[in-house]
This record gives C-alpha cells, structure tokens and sequence, in this order.
C-alpha cells in the first residue's frame, strides 16, 4: 500500500502525463475524429471569406457582449479555428467527447484550467480559465513564498493567509466551471431556456432564498471524541434597503452558538457585488464551562459566472471571501486567552431546473465553528479549513428543503427546513 | 404528431442529459470529501505506537513497562559455534523497566539451549544509570546489580546468561540531590538543517543538563536514513539523553519509522521529583486512546511539578497563522482540562520563534528555532531554551540560548 504522499505523487505524474498528452497538437486529430461526418464537410467544403465567417459566427454564437470569443482579435486570426467554432455550435458534441473533455478539465486540474473547454474547440472560455487559474496558480506560489521566506511572521500572515485564499479560490473554481462547462452548450438557444442568473442585490446571508428566511435544522456531529450527536439550529435572516442581517442559534446538550451578522453592499461590476460584513457570535461549551467571544469583519465577493466568462455559465453563482475575527477564550478558572483569526473561503453553487434545485460546494477556512479544520493524512499541520456540500430543493412557492454535509476535525450532516418570504 | 413526438423525445433526452449532470455534481463531494473523511488519522497512528516495545523471538519475549522504549533490534547473533541474542534499545524515559519471559523451549535435544545469552545495548541512557536484574519464580525473588560498559555517554552494554523463567531489568537513574537545582533543555524544528545540527549540539552539549526534550520535527521528512543521521549527531555531540515526541514532518514517510527508531509519540515519565509528558499533537489534533493515557498522566502529575511538550500548539497566540489545532474548540477544552490538573508548564514547537505566554494560565512556550527556515522580523533566529527546577522542586525559571552565528 502507498502512502498519502505517495498517492498525491502518483496522482500528479498521472495528471500531468494526462495534460500533456491531451494539451499536445493531437488533440486537434482526436477533435477531427470526433466531430461528425456531416460537420466535417461543412468544415472542408465551405471555405467562407474571414467577413463571411465572423458574419456567419455571430449568428449562430450567443450575441452576449460579455463573451471575448466574439471580439475582432479573437475571431480573426485563424480560418479553420472559426470554422471549427462554426460547426460546434451548430450541433452537440457527442458524449464521448464531453467525458473526454470532462475528464481533461478535472486532470488538467494541478497546473491549468480550460482544457475541457478548449477539446470542444470553446478557445475563449478556455482562455478565460486558463488566464484564472494562471493568476491563482501565480497568487499561491507568491503567497506561499512569501509566507515561507518570513517563516510564517506573525506581520505577515494577516495579508498573505487571506490572498492565499482567494488564490486558492482562483486555483480550483476555473476547473470546476471548466469541468461543468464542458456539458453545457454554448448556444443561445439552451442558455436561454435553462438561465437563472440569480440577483446581486440579495447579501449572500441570505443564501439567495429570499428577503426573509427563517432556517429550522437539525443534525447529528461526529468527531474522533465523540459519537454522532444532535443538535438543532433556528437561524432568521431579513435583507432591509441596502443590508440584511441575521440571528442564527445553534445548540446540543454540549455545546451552544448565538450569532448575529450584518451585511451591507459596498461596490459592483458587471457580474460581481462586493458586501462588507460585520458579526457578533458566543460559543459556550457546557462540559468544561468554556466561552468563546468573537467578533468579525468579512469582505464577500458575489460572483455571477453567466456575466463574467460566458451567458452558458449563467446557472453558475460563487462567492469569495475573507476576513478576520478577534475575541477571547474565557475558561472555568476565568482566566482568558486573546485569540485572532483569519476568515475566509470560496463556493460554487449550481441552479438547475429554474433554480429549484442547488447544489453548492463551499471551502470554509474557520478554524472555531462547529466544523473545524480539516485533518488531512499527510498534513499534520491544521491548516486547511473545511469543506462543505448542499443540496437544496424548492417544495412549493415558501419552502426550500436542504441537505448539507460538512467535514472538518468534526463531521456534521444537517437537515434543513427553509421558509421565505 | 410525429412532431409532436420529436418535441417529446427532444425534452426527455435533455431531462436526461440534466439528470446526469446532477449525478456527475453530486459525485464531487465524494471526491473533495474523501480526503478529510478520516477523522481518525491520529488514533489509527496509535495502533501502530502501541506496538513499540514489544518483541517476541522464538521462546523468549520483551516488553518494555509502558512502551518508554523502542526495540531497534532482537535477533540472533552467531559468533563461531556459540548462538547469542542480541536485544538493542532506544530508550525514551530515564527510568525503564525491561521485562523478559524465556520459556523452556519445546525441542529436548538441544538442553543447553536453556542457558541463554543476551546482549544487551541500551542507546539514549543518563550517564552513570544502574541496572538491576530481578528473577521472577514460584518461590524466590532475587535482585542484582548488572555490571554495565558504557560504549559513549548515553550508550550503555551489558551481557546477560538468563536461564528459563522470567526476568525483570531495572535502569535507575542518578537522580538530583534534593537540595540543589537542576536543568533540562527544550529544542524543536530542526528540518532541513539537520546537515547543520551541529551547531545547535555543541552548545546544547556544554550545557549541565539531565536531559533534553525534543517537541517534535527532528527531520523533514521522517526518513529512516534522516533519522539515524539524528540520531548519530544527537549520539556524538551530546552527553545526555534527549526525549522526542513525533511533529508533523515525521508522518511524512510510511509507516512512521520515528516509532522504530525513537519509540512512541505519547508517553510519560518522572524524573527529579518532577513528571514529564510528551504527547503526540502532530496532526493537530488528538487521538482519543492518546487522550485516555493523558487524563491518567494528569491525575499522577497533579500533585507534583508537571510538564508537557507536544509538537502542534494547542492555539496560536497569533491566530492568523493558524498553526495550531484544528479545531479551536476542542483545543480550548482541552487547555481547561490542562489547568484543572495544575499543569505547570506547556512546551510547544511548530511555529519556528520562541514566544513566552499563558495559556489558560499555564506558563506556554514555544520554542521552534531548532534549525528550520527561522521567523524573520522577531529578533530570535535559531535557539534552545534550558529551564531550571528549583529546589522546593514546585518552579522553575528558563533561559533562551540564541544560536550563533545567524542566519
């Protein structure tokens, strides 16, 4: 048996032999061979005028100006390319191709992004994941150097550890939509039909279920220590002009959580709203008659995929964000520990079936929640934060049902019950 | 109608192209989940320390009393005609206790197989140890002083003829005279200097110490070849023993050969009137079998002075590092459980400074300055910090030698 080491080698070698091979000029033959017959023959037997071509692109390409597939740089340098572009869009590639496409975007993952999408001949989607993730690829190695040269000062850490997050946010959400993106089509016809595009304006406390939310959950959390036990939480959340706020209470028979958070706009773009955030929270441990206090201020980046790489990604939201926290330990003796700590994080969700259905994947880096951080064989160090999974469901006009899973230094499974209004 | 169908057919083929667009979604917390699915990396780590003191070569079996040290070697040597074991032993404590069972071996032809004997090699010996050897039988208890060889400072050897039966080998100590002081050292992270250890060693070596405790990363990687070269600069340069418990950078190698080589992560020991404990904190969190012997170590260092080192702090007086436990919480409640014990001194490594703090009370140190990429910008660079333990053996104070030159 390998170790975890070993493993995480032999999956490296695997994914960059993988890349290689399919990022290397043969992957135009494979994409040759794989288009249909009928394509190819529009592709050999009409050679268009370069005017005629973009004519003829822009047509049959979604018209979103936000997509730099359709700029003049980008669709007049090579004849064949476009006319590849042509075919595509015209028909579904097959789906051999989308897994091939698929695959290529999941192990293409340790170094670049795009590789699914540029298989389908979708270069500027491609493009676009590729420059991300070269930038978050850029950000955790200047990150990591840096904090690794000042052996992790304590004048450094507050400012690298949160641009390692968001560069760790830009290492690995271009694959996942690089990896989603190779199933969707890119023409306008079916972007229309499945577009969500879920509104900026609601905090992201909100979860974008509403302007009010009132959360009944329970669950059961399990770690090393202890056997799975449950514990319930009643969290409400009302979004005002211009902010929202939220109480949440979360409790079992061992510990107890109140919190209070606010969230307030502070900047948008096209495709992009940043909210400021401010919170209050206790935790009280009942066992050992230990108290944590904290306040935290948090940045959040609301990110609209649809706007800000191409409308076929419209059924895609994200978040990235940051922050720090300061309070206290309070133990039973009433002697206190000064604590600080840094926030932060990234999620995807998916709305499908005219947003009745989400699925969202979250990595939190919160170290003193019920969750914890993650402990990973191999990484002994405590570091990473922990991720998450939710599956929600809209019932009726009112109600959402939603399952979440969290894994960290404590396993929770949460069952949740949400009404809106 | 026949477009009608094809309308139909056109929706439920891309039904089901969104149904497995959800089941290929759904999979993925699978794949992101499986890595930290395992909460129990350091209690499956266990099993394997358990195993540390305990060996079994045909009829005769050891074992080491609580594990406080490794069995490097049990094999059997032949010189000429003559058939010896030979037993080597890193040890983990000052004081151990070797516990040997020779039964009568079932082949009669061979009866002077019942004389056996053993050679005995002891690494990481207090100098000037004795050693007593106690004869277990039905009827009689006997004691005797074994005369020993010390090889170097810390290494001890001795030759044993042991008939059948049961046989129990004492190493006591030299203890402090109650009425003075006395001193041991703390030093961790050395890493990738481990080439340049040396520097660290030769100063540590001057030192008037009992011993010297390790809180973890000795190496980078947790390497075999890395840990001998440890241990064969620790042997030349130093003339006490030094205690290690394991720090991230050991698991980085399968199998974890620090158990091997230095013996167990978790363990306990008195000394000087005084107890020490080390434990394994090195996936940042711990282990609950770790966790049941650390609660009997409270209650017997409840009353008298008590120290534990472990690798990982329990929380990072500068939180933004994060290096510290995974989970704040749990670390809190284990740093109340600490003081409601009347822990007098925790010791941590990991983050490569020296800090002098309380933690829920209790006197805190880290000390990481053992060689690895030191911290910039906070004025210690590579460092071991020597404590003293008064003589009403209920305090101590502490000193932190700076390593010269600098980086």
């Amino acid at each position: 048996m390998c170790s975890q080491r070993q493993g995480l080698r032999i999956e490296l070698l695997f994914c960059s032999f993988l890349s290689l091979i399919l990022l290397s000029p043969t992957y135009k033959s494979f994409a040759q061979v794989s288009v249909p017959a009928q394509q190819q023959k529009v592709k050999n037997d009409q050679p268009m005028p370069l005017a005629q071509v973009n004519e003829q692109n822009l047509k049959t390409q979604n018209k979103s100006i936000s997509s730099p597939s359709l700029s003049k740089k980008n669709t007049k340098d090579h004849k064949l390319t476009i006319t590849t572009d042509l075919a595509l869009d015209s028909t579904t590639p097959s789906f051999l191709r989308k897994t091939t496409a698929g695959l290529l975007a999941l192990s293409s993952g340790v170094f670049v992004a795009g590789g699914g999408h540029l298989l389908l001949d979708e270069s500027a989607i491609a493009k676009q994941l590729f420059w991300w993730k070269l930038g978050g690829l850029v950000g955790i190695f200047t990150g990591g150097a840096i904090l690794a040269r000042s052996g992790a000062s304590n004048l450094v850490t507050p400012w690298a550890t949160p641009f390692l997050i968001a560069s760790g946010a830009s290492f690995i959400l271009p694959n996942l939509l690089d990896f989603a993106g190779v199933w969707l089509s890119s023409t306008r016809k079916d972007t229309q039909q499945t577009s969500i595009d879920p509104s900026l304006k609601l905090a992201p406390l909100m979860e974008l279920y509403g302007r009010k939310n009132l959360v009944l959950s329970v669950g059961t959390r399990e770690t090393v220590h202890q056997a799975p036990l449950p514990f319930y939480e009643l969290i409400w959340s009302h979004s005002l002009s211009g902010f929202a706020y939220q109480l949440g209470s979360s409790w079992s028979n061992q510990q107890a959580r109140f919190r209070l958070n606010v969230q307030h706009p502070l900047s948008k773009g096209f495709g992009w709203r940043l909210w400021q955030g401010l919170g209050l929270s206790t935790h009280h441990l009942r066992q050992s008659q230990v108290n944590l206090y904290q306040g935290e201020l948090t940045l959040r980046l609301a990110l609209r995929f649809g706007q800000l790489i191409h409308p076929k990604f419209q059924n895609f939201s994200g978040e990235i964000f940051t922050g720090w926290s300061g309070g206290a330990f309070v133990y039973a003796n009433e002697a206190f520990d000064q604590i600080s700590g840094i926030l932060g994080g990234f999620s995807m969700t998916h709305h499908s079936f005219n947003d009745h259905v989400r699925f969202k994947l979250n990595y939190n880096h919160r170290h003193d929640d019920w969750v914890g951080g993650a402990i990973v064989p191999g990484l002994g160090s405590g570091v990473l934060g922990y991720i998450q999974s939710r599956f929600s469901v809209k019932f009726t006009s009112d109600f959402w049902l939603a399952t979440q899973a969290s894994f960290g230094s404590a396993h929770l499974y949460t069952l949740h019950l949400i009404w809106i209004s | 109608m026949h477009q009608k169908y094809r309308n139909t057919k056109a929706k439920c083929t891309q039904a089901n192209h969104r149904l497995l667009f959800i089941k290929l979604w759904s999979l993925l917390p699978l794949i992101f989940a499986w890595p930290s699915a395992c909460l129990n990396v350091a209690q499956d780590r266990t099993e394997l320390e358990e195993q540390v003191g305990h060996a079994q070569l045909d009829h005769i079996l050891v074992d080491i009393k609580d594990g406080l040290a490794s069995v490097r070697e049990f094999s059997v040597q032949t010189h000429s005609t003559k058939k010896d074991l030979f037993l080597e032993l890193w040890a983990q404590a000052p004081s151990l206790e070797i516990n040997l069972d020779i039964k009568a071996q079932e082949h009669t032809e061979a009866k002077t197989d019942d004389v056996v004997s053993i050679e005995l090699k002891l690494y990481n010996v207090m100098s000037n140890s004795q050693v007593f050897l106690t004869q277990t039988s039905s009827q009689t208890l006997s004691q005797t002083e074994i005369n020993v060889e010390y090889i170097a400072p810390t290494i001890m050897s001795t030759q044993l003829t042991l008939k059948t039966g049961t046989y129990h080998i004492h190493v006591v100590p030299p203890q402090p005279p109650g009425d003075q002081s006395w001193k041991f050292a703390v030093f961790a992270d050395v890493q990738e200097r481990l080439n340049g250890v040396a520097d660290l060693f030769i100063p540590l070596g001057q030192e008037e110490l009992k011993f010297a405790l390790i809180s973890g990363d000795l190496t980078e990687q947790g390497r075999i070849e890395e840990l001998k070269q440890f241990q064969k600069q620790q042997l030349t340069y130093l003339p006490f023993p030094c205690y290690a418990t394991l720090g991230n950078h050991e698991l980085g190698t399968d199998g974890v050969p620090f158990y091997h080589y230095f013996g167990r992560g978790s363990f306990s020991f008195e000394y000087g009137e005084a107890r020490f404990t080390l434990i394994d904190g090195a996936s940042a969190s711990i282990a609950p079998r770790t966790q049941a012997r650390l609660n009997t170590w409270l209650d017997q260092g409840a009353e008298q002075l008590h120290v534990l080192a472990t690798h990982i702090p329990l929380l990072d007086p500068d939180g933004t590092r994060g290096g510290a436990h995974a989970s704040r919480l749990e670390a809190a409640k284990l740093l109340n459980d600490l003081q409601a014990h009347h822990l007098d001194l925790l010791l941590y490594g990991h983050v490569h400074t020296y800090r002098y703090f309380y933690q829920a009370g209790i006197p805190t140190i880290i000390s990481g300055g053992g060689g690895s990429i030191p911290m910039r910008l906070d004025g210690i660079g590579r460092h071991y910090v020597v404590f003293e333990i008064n003589q009403a053996r209920d305090g101590f104070s502490h000193q932190v030698q700076r390593i010269y030159p600098e980086e």
